[in-house]
């Protein structure tokens, strides 16, 4: 499904990653791990077509309609309706664009693009609210400006809401355990292995091991530097978390 | 340069068949830019045009019955410039909308000013009066629609006065041709405990100035005042307000928004005087504006001039662009970049357009500029 090789890529001049390779298919977790500053939110931003990011070599494809495709240079957007989805680690806030006005937005121009019919708004709310049940989402939620006022927990939750809505066959999630409480982990984990499944994959990006706890990896990769430098099972997740980083940076 | 009225092409077209008094503003000087009120538009066009006086009135709906011709409230003409005096030359007598005493008006009054494409090169010059009694409730909606009339002048006076506990809000909407010039004054008078609640919309003009001043004239009074510029191409919009707080305990709250796109020009200058007197006041005013484009430009002062110690006072002004990490945000959500720059425009706007508090005439007012 996605096929990244030797990936160079830089932003404002800065080399960040130097040469990644990685190969995801349908129906697996990987996990990326890495100390600050490894690259992991660039990785997520290259993937997701971010314009401040430069791809200065190798391969980055992914799979459209069968065919494993070039997407550099592709717009956000365009990633966005072919089933990329990114949930970001400091999502945006937007004043004055209610929540369920850009989820509707959000869901039709990905819906348009293979050829569904668009939902009017009372279908749709019907449909966002039940999958703001998973997530223990407070029904206000809707009326609000996207992300404005929204505590840390709020914020991830809502990507996760929007992750539910667009059901994308590729999800990254970058860091979505920071700033969460245990019970809202738990609560987030939840809702991302509802949407686990065989016909998508998801690359959870993540500091600590606790949050493969409950979403459970397939395979797990270290990142510095740039580069992935071990690659394994969920069995090096607990040793990174026992060691630390050390044992695999000299 | 300074050069005096007289000398510009405007004056010998308006003066054909004009009486004296229209002789006496001859030698009064044309603005420039070292005119502090004028110092950010360029009046030029204007001096270039040539404009024939013609008159129409005022279209009223729904308001009928509280029509008049009552002549001007007397204390309500200041004196105000060229454009004023000439407004009040050849409009010497104006329409009059006055809500008795007591009476709550329930549905939006409509007040329109329509100009069509056989109105190409004329001047008007048209006056209103709006008074509600003491206690009296109403919303009005005044609409300037010259959308195809091209090169022509508007040079409009309203004055409004609100008597005791009268409480009003008013939406205007400005629609004009890019080649038309509009000098608009909205004079306000408010008396004790009156509020007014006003939204002005605008999206410009070859040039648009709009002149808004309220008096604060008694304590208790309490005005609430926003706008929008919606400007693009070399489109221009201009709005001076000017709040005089005059008596103590009064309330004024300001929020004027600019989007501009092309080689538009947006001016802002928003003035409050807090006098000696007027202890207790409280007033804000914040100008926001939305950069589209580089070629786009924005000159805003607010100023802030108080006399009183004991008031709460604060103003500022923002410009900025649109949000590369907020637009990133909405794409990988599968909006496409157009779409997601007009939700952001949207979102923009949203806090000033929800000043508007009466249904009717926020409905009215999002058809007027969709």
């Amino acid at each position: 499904m996605l096929n990244i090789k030797n990936l160079y890529a830089s932003v404002q001049g800065n080399q960040i990653l130097k040469g990644v390779s990685l190969a995801v298919n349908a129906g697996e977790v990987h996990a990326i791990m890495g100390p600050n500053g490894s690259g992991k939110s660039t990785l997520s931003r290259v993937v997701t077509g971010h314009p401040q990011y430069t791809v200065d070599g190798g391969v980055l494809e992914y799979d459209i309609g069968g065919q494993m495709t070039n997407i550099i240079g592709k717009e956000p957007d365009e990633r966005a309706r072919e089933g990329i989805f990114l949930a970001f680690q400091y999502p945006v806030e937007i004043p004055g664009v209610p929540a369920s006005e850009f989820l509707r937005a959000s869901y039709n121009a990905v819906g348009r693009h293979h050829g569904l019919e668009e939902m009017d708004p009372i279908d749709f709310d019907v449909f966002v609210r039940e999958k703001m049940k998973v997530l223990e989402m407070d029904d206000k939620y809707l009326d609000r400006a996207l992300n404005v006022d929204f505590s840390g927990g709020e914020k991830k939750r809502n990507e996760i809401l929007q992750m539910a809505v667009l059901n994308p066959r590729l999800a990254l999630l970058d860091e979505t355990d920071s700033g969460l409480d245990i019970d809202s982990m738990k609560i987030v984990a939840h809702g991302v292995n509802t949407l686990r499944s065989k016909r998508n994959a998801m690359i959870v990006i993540t500091h600590y091991q606790r949050l493969l706890n409950f979403i459970k990896p397939d395979f797990v990769h270290i990142l510095y530097q740039g580069k992935i430098i071990k690659s394994g099972g969920p069995d090096l997740a607990l040793k990174v978390e026992d060691k630390g980083y050390d044992w695999l940076i000299k | 340069m300074n050069t005096a009225f007289d000398s510009t092409q405007l004056f010998k077209s308006l003066s054909q068949g004009r009486e004296e008094s229209f002789k006496a503003l001859a030698a009064l000087p044309w603005p420039n830019f070292k005119d502090e009120d004028w110092k950010y538009t360029s009046l030029n066009a204007l001096a270039q045009a040539s404009c024939v006086p013609s008159s129409k009135p005022f279209v009223f709906e729904n308001c009928q019955k509280f029509l008049t011709n009552a002549p001007l409230i007397k204390e309500n003409v200041n004196p105000g410039g060229l454009f004023k005096a000439l407004n009040r030359i050849f409009s010497p007598s104006c329409q009059m909308i006055d809500i008795p005493p007591g009476l709550e008006v329930n549905l939006p009054l409509k007040i329109v000013y329509a100009l069509n494409a056989s109105d190409n090169g004329k001047a008007f010059f048209p006056g209103l009066t709006i008074r509600l009694g003491k206690g009296a409730r109403a919303r009005i909606l005044q609409i300037f629609s010259s959308r195809n009339a091209a090169g022509i002048l508007i040079d409009d006076v309203n004055d409004i006065m609100l008597e005791p506990e009268a409480e009003l809000e008013l939406v205007q909407i400005f629609l004009n041709d890019a080649q038309s010039f509009q000098i608009s004054h909205t004079h306000v008078h408010q008396k004790k405990d009156s509020r007014l609640r006003m939204f002005q919309y605008t999206d410009g003009a070859n040039v648009f100035r709009n002149n808004l001043n309220v008096v604060l004239d008694a304590e208790g009074s309490e005005t609430v005042l926003n706008g929008l510029h919606d400007l693009k191409d070399i489109r221009q919009a201009d709005s001076h307000t000017f709040v005089d707080h005059v008596a103590p305990n009064a309330r004024s709250n300001q929020l004027y928004k600019s989007i501009l796109d092309g080689e538009s020009r947006s001016v802002f200058n928003g003035k409050i005087l807090v006098r000696r007197e007027a202890q207790l006041t409280n007033s804000y005013q914040l100008n926001k504006n939305l950069l589209l484009s580089r070629d786009a430009r924005v000159d805003t002062k607010p100023q802030l001039q108080i006399y009183a110690d004991d008031v709460k006072c604060s103003h500022g002004a923002t410009i900025g662009q649109l949000d590369d990490e907020q637009l990133f945000y909405l794409q990988t959500r599968g909006v496409g970049k157009d779409d997601a720059r007009k939700m952001l425009i949207r979102g923009f706007v949203d806090d000033v357009i929800n000043q508007v508090k009466d249904l009717g005439l926020k409905k009215s007012l999002l058809e007027a500029i969709s």
